[in-house]
């Protein structure tokens, strides 16, 4: 029964066109937009004549409220049609990979004689008869080594599509059951945080995770390009995949003494760890925290108490426990820029970090949010990036590999100027030790 | 005892009713047209889980927008509705006053 399945599959896979998923992905987006044009236009032209008081009294305020319903309702849907968007793109990219894996088994048969059925069951050419029966037996049995690798190849492309698709379908069948959601923050803090999330475990479990030999092969058969996708996309996998060259796992982990794969993979696994917080919003304190697992140096010292020098980072010994006095002391052995983004940025860039535009965005990046007037007000790290744009992981709330884009889409939708900075960080100079008298 | 004061600026009411009425046809028409070719393509693959999924959102969806729309028109009936009857109401209460005011100064016999 396994093998009927596994065979469907592979028709499926052979006539699959990951670039319609793509262009369905666009379409979908587009409608998300389409949405969201319509509820800034009732935001602008119904309700915000109606709220500068064009209408005041009961009757006014009672309409004001169903108007305010409406664009709400229309913003919701702006979110969950773009969190159908955001699913058929992690469908459209881990079809990719899956056939990539293909076209590699592909390549593998022809090179050695062996025919893949229309069904993907593999057959040996017959070896030619050759004057040595001990070449003949040679070749034969590398032949019979080859197909098994092309067998290996077809299953494992054939798993990738499978598990795709079924993650794929559990969340749009989802977002099918939710088209009626009214309100634009359950839309977004749930819906299109799941969809973000399942689009980037999609592209993950496109990953091999088959024994070195087959990894190996897998990657080397991979396009360039495709590669590189993947190195954005899924650093901590590849990074700890047995199989992946380690030239390209210490190349995930950069050249600057932050270890980004430690970085990331802090992010990925204490996103809602709540253990160690001491603020109502501790952003700043999980993105230090990543910092620090990643291997960044602390500067500053803690006797010294709270302090707010430029050149300081640091998180004192003080154990963090649940009463008020502990998390007091907590709080206060720790510098501002451990816990506080604007200082954390006013850190990060006076010692060695580099700021860059947000099209050179890496996962290991730290990306804060700023607004016009407020400035920087929030700190996340970045754990993905698909096609150009980024995927954050943050801290209260929390948030695993949410779609930055998307949410400035629906800010701006909704009147909100959000943007923001991108540092790539580097281990700090270290700070001249000061002279004696 | 609740307030009960109210003002009015019934050209602006009524072209704020306008402008959801207009929101209401821009979203009936994109449910229309959207999403387009690729999504219907990608449904009639057959034996993608994830296909016929998004043939049961697509069709969810298409209701959906339909609500959204039919409450956009909703809202614009609505403020229009609310014009009309402040209008009627005022022209109403001036014709009381300009009778009375007649009554008032009626021909002293």
């Amino acid at each position: 029964m396994a093998r009927w399945h596994e065979m469907a599959g592979f028709q499926q896979l052979s006539s699959a066109r990951p670039a319609l998923w793509a262009s369905a992905s666009a379409e979908w987006s587009g409608w998300a937009g389409e949405l969201g044009q319509a509820a800034a236009a009732v935001n602008e032209e119904t309700r915000g004549p109606i709220a500068a008081n064009a209408w005041t009294g009961l009757a006014a305020a009672a309409a004001a409220d169903r108007i305010a319903a409406a664009a709400d309702a229309l913003e919701a849907a702006e979110a969950e049609l773009g969190a159908i968007s955001d699913v058929l793109q992690g469908m459209a990219e881990a079809l990719t990979v899956a056939r990539d894996t293909l076209a590699e088994a592909t390549a593998l048969a022809a090179r050695s004689g062996i025919r893949i059925g229309p069904d993907g069951t593999v057959s040996a050419v017959p070896v030619v008869r050759l004057p040595s029966a001990a070449l003949t037996g040679q070749l034969a049995a590398a032949q019979s080594q080859d197909a098994d690798q092309v067998r290996q190849l077809i299953t494992t492309a054939v798993r990738q599509a499978t598990q795709a698709d079924q993650k794929a379908a559990a969340e749009l069948d989802l977002l099918a059951r939710h088209a009626g959601t009214a309100s634009f923050l359950a839309a977004y803090n749930t819906d299109v945080d799941d969809a973000s999330r399942t689009e980037l475990e999609m592209i993950t479990g496109s990953i091999p995770k088959g024994p070195p030999g087959l990894v190996s092969r897998w990657w080397s058969g991979l396009p360039v390009a495709e590669q590189k996708r993947l190195m954005l996309a899924a650093p901590a996998t590849l990074a700890a995949l047995p199989g992946i060259p380690a030239s390209v796992q210490a190349g995930l982990r950069g050249t600057t003494g932050v270890d980004r794969v430690k970085l990331v993979q802090y992010a990925l696994d204490n996103w809602n760890n709540t253990t160690d917080d001491v603020d109502t919003d501790n952003c700043t304190n999980f993105v230090s925290d990543a910092l620090a697992a990643a291997g960044m140096r602390q500067q500053g010292a803690f006797p010294l108490g709270r302090t707010n020098s430029r050149d300081d980072w640091y998180k004192g010994p003080a154990p963090f426990e649940t009463n008020r006095i502990a998390r007091h002391l907590a709080r206060a052995d720790r510098s501002y820029s451990w816990a506080d983004a604007a200082d954390l940025h006013t850190f990060l860039t006076s010692n060695n970090s580099k700021q860059v535009p947000y099209s050179q965005a890496q996962p290991g990046d730290i990306m804060f949010f700023q607004r016009p007037g407020q400035g920087i007000y929030h700190s996340v790290v970045v754990t993905a990036v698909v096609d150009g744009l980024v995927y954050y992981t943050q801290h209260t709330p929390g948030q695993v590999d949410a779609d930055w884009s998307l949410r400035q889409t629906l800010d701006s939708d909704r009147g909100i100027d959000s943007r923001v900075i991108v540092v790539q960080p580097a281990q700090p100079m270290p700070v001249p030790t000061p002279k004696p008298w | 005892m609740a307030d009960t004061g109210f003002e009015v600026r019934l050209e602006v009411v009524a072209k704020a009713g306008a402008s959801a009425r207009k929101v209401a046809a821009r979203v009936a028409s994109s449910a229309l047209r959207q999403p387009g070719d690729s999504t219907r393509q990608v449904i009639s693959q057959p034996g993608w889980e994830s296909a016929a999924a998004l043939e049961r959102c697509l069709s969810a969806w298409e209701a959906r927008v339909r609500v959204l729309s039919a409450q956009a028109q909703q809202v614009g009936d609505n403020l229009g509705f609310t014009t009309r009857n402040y209008a009627e109401a005022e022209a109403k209460a001036l014709a009381i006053i300009a009778q009375v005011r007649a009554q008032l100064d009626g021909p002293v016999a």
